[in-house]
């Protein structure tokens, strides 16, 4: 049965999100979907959701939920100081919020984004099957646009379920230093071996001007950018260097094809540490392999499910 | 032809070293038997101007079988290339745009001209006289990179883009065309506005309209008859 939950705070973003809109970027629209796709993950793992479920990715808070009527939810990633009706919550559990409670989390005091799904998951209308936002797009979640003020969010509720939480040893905390394993791309050689050793050695701060699209880094700019290539098709990971020498890593909203050098790509199961770094965090870069990467992922992808 | 990794879990195959008619016609044969035969495996096909590009899902099939794939592909492609590829890209669908060039939407199209020595009707005749290929779709939905604006019509990207461009605004850079879906910010001349939709996100799913390899012409029409196909002038 669709029950719906309140949004009494909306913070300055807060999207509908889910794994992403696959099989459209022939027509120039991006993958979208959560961020830090591992924090995601356990959210909807923990209540046992499809891992598919939509759930809210919540960027920095402030924000606050009511609810209707009696509701489990997982709460991860970002630790945002979750509060039920005034009393503390843990972060990387489920919790029962009773008939007509509010649910408030405050500025994240460590990482970006945080995660809240609802048992049964989010029923915001598809969009070529994904009810993932891409505010650039217009596309998913509520008319493609970050929630707002009293926006009802529509959600299956179901039976309650047993509370649960993530392991400890499973459980993150975001630092402000970050190392990314990076896979060399086939334009890996055509920058000078001096200025790879730099990309190496380099430590990078991260731009304010970062966002799901892309995170921007400063820091010592490599010198000799090869020339813009034939554009051709990019997805999150991807690490482009444009002629300013500051490479940029790209995020799930990234565009489809893209014409700027590029060094490689970092691992995908790097991405869900680099979507909760914050403007002045520090990243450093260190080469590494397909395989590696690939073993990874593919782990990952086994342990949150198929469906 | 080179093929190698993309991503974690994507791989590209260039097809040519420079952008044009015959890069599209592999591009294109290649896309097709891909997704005539790989339908298993991929999540994503992404053709570019000299390149295509495979997504795929570790849960179903590991690189090195993707690559393998791919490579006897490539080879069944170029073994057959000399006899038909060029001869069937050559055909590709024929969209035609309406465009309405008046100055109120058209915000560059006098300069466009003069640059090119031209008045406004001879620039209008040369931008709607071409035939234009989509080689690629990319930055926003149903953005279409297409080509070859005439040579005298060809001017540089604004040094300062524009905050808003309006939806059907068709736009030149350099040697491309393109018509933008939405409104957005955007950094092409602007020549006129169309008033048919290239990306319907009303409906459900959206529609997009062009496709890579498809053949646009520009045709002109009188501002009563853009407003008469839906055209709106104060976006």
């Amino acid at each position: 049965m669709t029950e719906f939950a309140t949004v009494e705070r909306a913070g300055p973003q807060t999207l509908i999100q889910d794994r992403g809109r696959r099989g459209q970027q022939h027509l120039g629209v991006s993958v979208s979907g959560s961020a830090d796709a591992r924090a995601a993950g356990w959210a909807n793992y923990l209540l046992q959701n499809p891992a598919s479920a939509a759930l809210l990715e919540i960027c920095l808070g402030p924000f606050a939920l009511r609810f209707s009527r009696s509701t489990v939810f997982a709460v991860t990633g970002a630790d945002c100081g979750w509060q039920l009706n005034g009393q503390p919550l843990a972060n990387w559990s489920t919790h029962t919020a009773p008939e007509g409670s509010v649910l408030e989390g405050s500025i994240a005091r460590s990482g970006l984004r945080s995660y809240l799904a609802l048992a049964g998951g989010i029923l915001t209308p598809p969009v070529w099957g994904s009810r993932a936002t891409s505010v650039g797009e217009r596309l998913g979640g509520i008319d493609g646009r970050p929630l707002a003020e009293g926006d009802r969010i529509p959600y299956d509720a179901v039976a309650p379920r047993r509370s649960t939480q993530t392991p400890p040893d499973y459980v993150r905390e975001y630092p402000h230093q970050i190392r990314l394993r990076v896979v060399p791309s086939n334009q890996f050689t055509q920058f000078a071996g001096g200025e790879r050793q730099r990309f190496f050695a380099g430590v990078y701060r991260v731009s304010p001007q970062s966002d799901r699209m892309g995170v921007r880094l400063a820091g010592e700019a490599l010198r000799e950018v090869p020339a813009n290539l034939v554009s051709e098709a990019v997805s999150p990971g991807v690490i482009q260097v444009p002629s300013n020498g500051q490479p940029i890593v790209l995020m799930c909203d990234c565009q489809t094809i893209g014409g700027y050098p590029k060094l490689g790509h970092v691992y995908r199961v790097d991405l869900d540490w680099l979507a909760q770094v914050r403007p002045g965090d520090r990243v450093q870069f260190v080469p590494g392999n397909l395989a590696e990467a690939q073993a990874e992922l593919l782990q990952q992808k086994r342990f949150f499910g198929v469906e | 032809m080179q093929i190698t990794d993309a991503g974690d879990e994507s791989i590209t195959i260039y097809l040519a070293e420079t952008p044009g008619e015959e890069a599209l016609a592999r591009v294109t044969q290649m896309a097709a038997l891909i997704r005539a035969q790989m339908a298993d495996v991929i999540t994503d096909l992404v053709p570019s101007y000299c390149s295509v590009t495979v997504y795929y899902d570790l849960l179903r099939c590991d690189y090195a079988t993707v690559k393998e794939r791919l490579q006897a592909l490539m080879q069944e492609s170029s073994d057959s290339n000399g006899e038909k590829s060029s001869a069937e890209s050559a055909e590709g669908r024929l969209v035609e745009l309406p465009v309405y060039y008046g100055a109120e939407v058209a915000p560059d199209l006098e300069r466009v001209a003069a640059d090119a020595g031209l008045d406004i009707d001879g620039a209008i005749a040369m931008h709607s006289g071409a035939e234009y290929r989509v080689y690629a779709l990319g930055f926003r939905p149903g953005f279409a990179f297409m080509g070859m604006t005439p040579e005298p019509l060809r001017a540089p990207r604004l040094e300062n883009p524009r905050p808003r461009v309006a939806a059907g605004s068709v736009a030149i850079a350099g040697a491309q065309a393109a018509v933008y879906p939405d409104a957005c910010p955007g950094g092409w001349n602007i020549l006129g506005r169309c008033p048919v939709k290239l990306f319907d996100r009303a409906s459900n799913p959206p529609q997009v309209l062009l496709q890579v390899g498809d053949r646009v012409r520009f045709a002109p029409v009188t501002r009563a008859k853009f407003l008469e196909l839906g055209g709106v002038l104060d976006d």
